[in-house]
């Protein structure tokens, strides 16, 4: 059974403010394993975690969670399954007024029933996963960008979930920060058994630690598979976004009536 | 995590809310006055309330002794009726009070001044009283002074 | 012409809509299940923030309009000789009207803007979204505690406005000017009845509470994620929710001093 899928995406439809952004989207997410989701900005690719996380619906398709359907659950269930999955979001977004120990104890303290002790035997455990033990008193505005991420990272296994979400976790990072995060998603995935979904254009790094890679353009999935062939594809559009030409299937120009037509 | 001060800070400024609402029932409207010793209810009867209005003072030689809690017309006699509460600690105006409407300076508000009599018995609770004299009605006091003035010529 | 009236149905429309979801959120946040103890908590974690921290500002206000009250008051009273009925102007005006409102106004601009601008910070950095995720409703986490704080608090503050104004107002006319005292208070005490004045007083600073409070952390939850978004749904709260409080205000004084 490792080849299961945890997500199944199928048939999505998904518009904001009539702006197409899904149009029969139909992708899933193998079990236990690193999948990138790539593409160009501005195709949705947050979206489609908010998709997975419930908190926007599609208007059409059906998006599924280790079977349950998400988007027809009610709100207590939706919560419920919410605890199986850590979400780390692209700022970091740590409760500001909370010390880094009282961030990664919230969704202990709320979630359970444990005394104060046992909490911070895990908490602390969490926080030495991504080597920020040390931090532990500190307030989330006196740490760096890729501290503060860890640190959300931490907090997002903190329910030791099935399977956690990444947006653009290496944007804005330098190149220590950057390998310090691409090891910890790698060794999360191997030790606790995850399935990690991971967000971003940074390509070639996301990449080189990817099980298993979806790239979405022009509001369906552009391809789907292992690294390895999305490196060999010799299709247009995979080739365009691997080697960064200017102009190709995804065009340079955005969407316009001819120039002529505009100018006359 | 929750700091002992922060605690501390709140229940200090709902307290010091509590201290002004007692301040202002007690100082500012002066509930203390009127709510503690309980009252009794007489009427007096006057033939024109003009401008009397219902809170208005009732005063005994100045003092304030009660207030007027309502005024309706009779239609037997044509006159109004006011009620009034007065003090459980004024219970000593004898039967042959007379209670008059007075005006606090010459644009003051209206209030009623009772004058106790010498009989020994005393009103109760529900009593009427008979002997009043009217509001004067500015108006009317003109009118009967210009009469006065052309009829002397 | 016909634009015309397409526009005023597409802005009313809107309008409605925004209404329909400022209910939702405030019904959402105040029904939903909670866990009583932690919320109680927060709830006091807000009352320290919106309403201890609002309180110098309230007490200075409350102390200069009482004061400037009892300057207005006296020079306007002498002239018809009755400067013993200055309490009573100051005591009246103060429970009446501007304790109630100017505190209302002063929260909004102090309290409002800031919970409007703190819960669109949070949502602007992804804390709401992370709440969601972590399985909490920011609704009963975020909104709850600061709408009961903003209910809690204004009536106590409005409470401290008036008394303090009093005071300011005994200041300049018993102490300063030199209106008799005694007449000061009786005459104050004669004329300010409990249940009309003084509870009337706390009735409308409790609706306004509630009106401001709510349309406060509605900007916030429902403001675009921006730094432009969040300025704009500041000002916003403050326009809005001051707007309210002085319609509201004739609107309440009509109902319960209307008929005297």
């Amino acid at each position: 059974m490792t080849n299961e899928a945890f997500v199944e995406i199928k048939d999505v439809v998904f518009r904001r403010d009539q702006r197409v952004i899904y149009d029969g989207l139909t992708a899933s997410v193998p079990r236990g394993k690193i999948t990138a989701i790539v593409g160009p900005s501005g195709t949705g690719k947050t979206t489609l975690l908010r998709l997975i996380g419930g908190q926007l619906k599609p208007e059409s398709g059906d998006v599924r969670v280790d079977g349950l359907s998400v988007q027809s659950l009610k709100r207590s269930a939706l919560f419920g399954l919410r605890k199986r999955m850590g979400m780390l979001f692209q700022s970091g977004a740590l409760f500001a007024e909370l010390s880094v120990f009282e961030n990664v104890a919230f969704p202990l303290r709320v979630h359970t029933d444990l005394d104060d002790d046992l909490i911070r035997l895990v908490v602390l455990m969490k926080l030495e996963a991504v080597g920020l033990r040390g931090a532990v008193d500190l307030m989330p505005s006196e740490l760096s960008g890729g501290m503060q991420r860890r640190v959300a990272l931490a907090r997002a296994i903190a329910l030791d979930p099935e399977m956690i979400m990444y947006d653009e976790p290496f944007v804005g990072q330098d190149p220590i920060g950057l390998g310090v995060l691409l090891a910890l998603v790698k060794q999360l995935n191997q030790a606790l058994g995850l399935t990690s979904l991971v967000v971003s254009h940074d390509l070639q790094e996301t990449l080189s630690i990817a099980d298993h890679v979806i790239m979405i353009a022009n509001n369906r999935v552009a391809f789907q598979g292992s690294p390895e062939v999305m490196q060999a594809s010799d299709d247009p559009l995979v080739h365009q976004f691997l080697h960064g030409s200017p102009d190709g299937p995804v065009r340079f120009h955005f969407p316009a009536p001819s120039l002529e037509d505009a100018l006359s | 995590m929750y700091s002992r001060r922060l605690e501390l800070s709140v229940g200090a400024f709902v307290l010091l809310g509590a201290l002004c609402l007692a301040f202002l029932a007690l100082e500012v409207s002066g509930l203390a006055q009127t709510g503690d010793t309980g009252s009794y209810r007489l009427s007096a009867r006057f033939d024109n309330v003009a401008g009397l209005t219902t809170r208005a003072k009732v005063s005994a030689a100045g003092v304030t002794v009660g207030r007027v809690v309502g005024i309706r017309y009779d239609e037997t006699t044509a006159g109004a009726i006011v009620d009034m509460d007065i003090s459980q600690d004024f219970a000593q105006f004898s039967e042959d009070t007379s209670a008059s409407i007075l005006t606090a300076g010459l644009l003051g508000e209206k209030y009623i001044g009772l004058m106790t009599g010498g009989d020994p018995s005393n009103l109760k609770d529900g009593d009427v009283i008979y002997d009043t004299q009217s509001a004067i009605v500015l108006e009317e006091l003109i009118g009967k002074f210009l009469l006065n003035m052309s009829s002397d010529k | 012409m016909m634009n015309w009236i397409a526009g005023i149905g597409r802005s009313t429309l809107s309008q409605l809509s925004d209404l329909g979801r400022a209910t939702l959120i405030l019904t959402q946040a105040i029904f939903g299940r909670s866990n009583v103890g932690v919320h109680w908590r927060l709830t006091i974690d807000q009352i320290h923030v919106v309403g201890v921290l609002s309180l110098s500002i309230i007490i200075v206000s409350g102390l200069f309009i009482g004061m400037v009250l009892g300057l207005q008051g006296y020079t306007i009273l002498t002239d018809y000789g009755s400067e013993q009925a200055l309490g009573q102007m100051v005591a009246l005006s103060l429970t009446r009207e501007l304790g109630p409102v100017v505190t209302a106004l002063l929260f909004a601009g102090r309290a409002g803007s800031a919970l409007t601008a703190e819960i669109g910070l949070m949502k602007a950095t992804e804390q709401l979204a992370s709440l969601e995720m972590i399985g909490v409703d920011p609704l009963r986490r975020v909104v709850a505690p600061r709408f009961w704080a903003g209910v809690i608090s204004l009536p106590i503050l409005s409470l401290i406005f008036v008394s303090v104004g009093c005071l300011g107002g005994a200041l300049v006319g018993v102490s300063w000017l030199g209106v008799d005292s005694g007449s000061f208070w009786s005459n104050m005490q004669a004329s300010v009845d409990f249940s009309d004045d003084v509870f009337n007083g706390i009735i409308k600073s409790l609706v306004f509470a509630v009106v401001v409070t709510w349309i406060a952390v509605y900007q916030g939850y429902d403001l675009v994620p921006t730094s432009e978004g969040i300025a704009r749904a500041t000002t916003k709260t403050v326009v809005y929710a001051s707007l309210a409080v002085l319609g509201l205000d004739f609107f309440l004084t009509a109902v319960m001093f209307g008929e005297i």
